[in-house]
């Protein structure tokens, strides 16, 4: 009897026990070779690139057909030079907005594929990549107008805090907006210009 | 304002031409500039490797029709390098012009033919 009953609890613990699992056991073949692990990081960059192309292109197309009305703007009672500046940086920031997901995903999938190429060829990549589609540096995805962008910022957090709180309150410009019909509304071109 | 404007007898400020050699660095639309056979003012103007006097030395004459290859130039090239066109052209717009009618050609170059 007592041996059944020693037998029932060794079962019981058996069963209880959990076991692990075979495909998470420790094992060698877990580590693949570092050229998977290089045409895996090519494969979810160029996916990811290819997500941001197609969201900075939708974000540009929703500012060229977002066309505001300047009532929120107008009734702020900025200078000339205060619209200018205003406008500016928020259609540069509504755009950034727009984009800096994909953006982003895409500036870190570039980064991992460097990375990893790096490790696995050092200086010497056996095969260059040279698919002129997908052949960017994340600083020519994120920030190829870095300059514009942050000359803007500075000149924006130059107005005087009320009025950027102001700004900063308006809906409509933290979306993607058309910039040139906005600006075209406060400042227009003389049409002394026109042939 | 028209987005496809004719301008007659243009002229670039300071600011202007350096935007101009900022879209000019961009190798890949430099590319395929260089792959347009027709001489146009813009072709010359973000193409070109000299100077941004026009040939005749009293200004750039762009007609209606060079817009219309601009733009089918500015869709060849990856969007991020439109965007970055864009953006140039739109602080040139804002900031940069010194007259109205450097602020159309701006304006043309970020929008082209479009309405």
């Amino acid at each position: 009897m007592r041996l059944i009953q020693l037998g029932l609890t060794a079962f019981a613990l058996i069963v209880a026990t959990p076991s692990v699992p075979a495909e998470i056991a420790p094992d060698a073949s877990l580590r693949n070779p570092i050229g998977q692990l290089v045409e895996l990081a090519k494969n979810n960059m160029m996916n990811a690139i290819d997500a941001a192309n197609k969201r900075i292109g939708y974000c540009l197309d929703l500012g060229k057909a977002t066309i505001i009305k300047p009532d929120a703007i107008a009734k702020l009672k900025l200078t000339t030079i205060e619209l200018k500046i205003a406008i500016f940086y928020s259609y540069l920031k509504a755009e950034e907005a727009c984009t800096s997901d994909a953006v982003n995903m895409a500036t870190t999938k570039i980064t991992m594929f460097k990375t990893i190429e790096f490790e696995a060829y050092g200086r010497n990549d056996p095969e260059p990549f040279t698919d002129n589609n997908y052949n960017f540096t994340a600083a020519e995805i994120c920030c190829g107008s870095a300059k514009i962008f942050l000359n803007a910022q500075l000149n924006y957090m130059g107005l005087n805090a009320d009025k950027r709180a102001a700004l900063d309150a308006i809906l409509e410009l933290k979306k993607p907006f058309n910039f040139f019909e906005l600006s075209e509304y406060f400042d227009p071109t003389p049409v002394s210009a026109k042939p | 304002m028209s987005k496809c404007p004719e301008i007659t007898g243009l002229t670039f400020s300071l600011s202007g031409q350096r935007a101009i050699e900022a879209i000019r660095a961009k190798q890949r639309l430099a590319n395929v500039l260089a792959g347009i056979m027709a001489v146009t003012p813009l072709v010359e103007i973000f193409g070109g490797k000299g100077g941004l006097h026009s040939p005749l030395g009293i200004g750039w004459n762009i007609a209606k029709n060079d817009w219309a290859e601009w733009a089918q130039t500015l869709a060849a090239v990856n969007i991020v390098v439109q965007r970055e066109v864009v953006q140039i052209a739109a602080d040139e717009y804002q900031f940069g012009a010194s007259s109205g009618k450097e602020r159309e050609f701006w304006f043309a170059v970020a929008n082209s033919c479009e309405r």
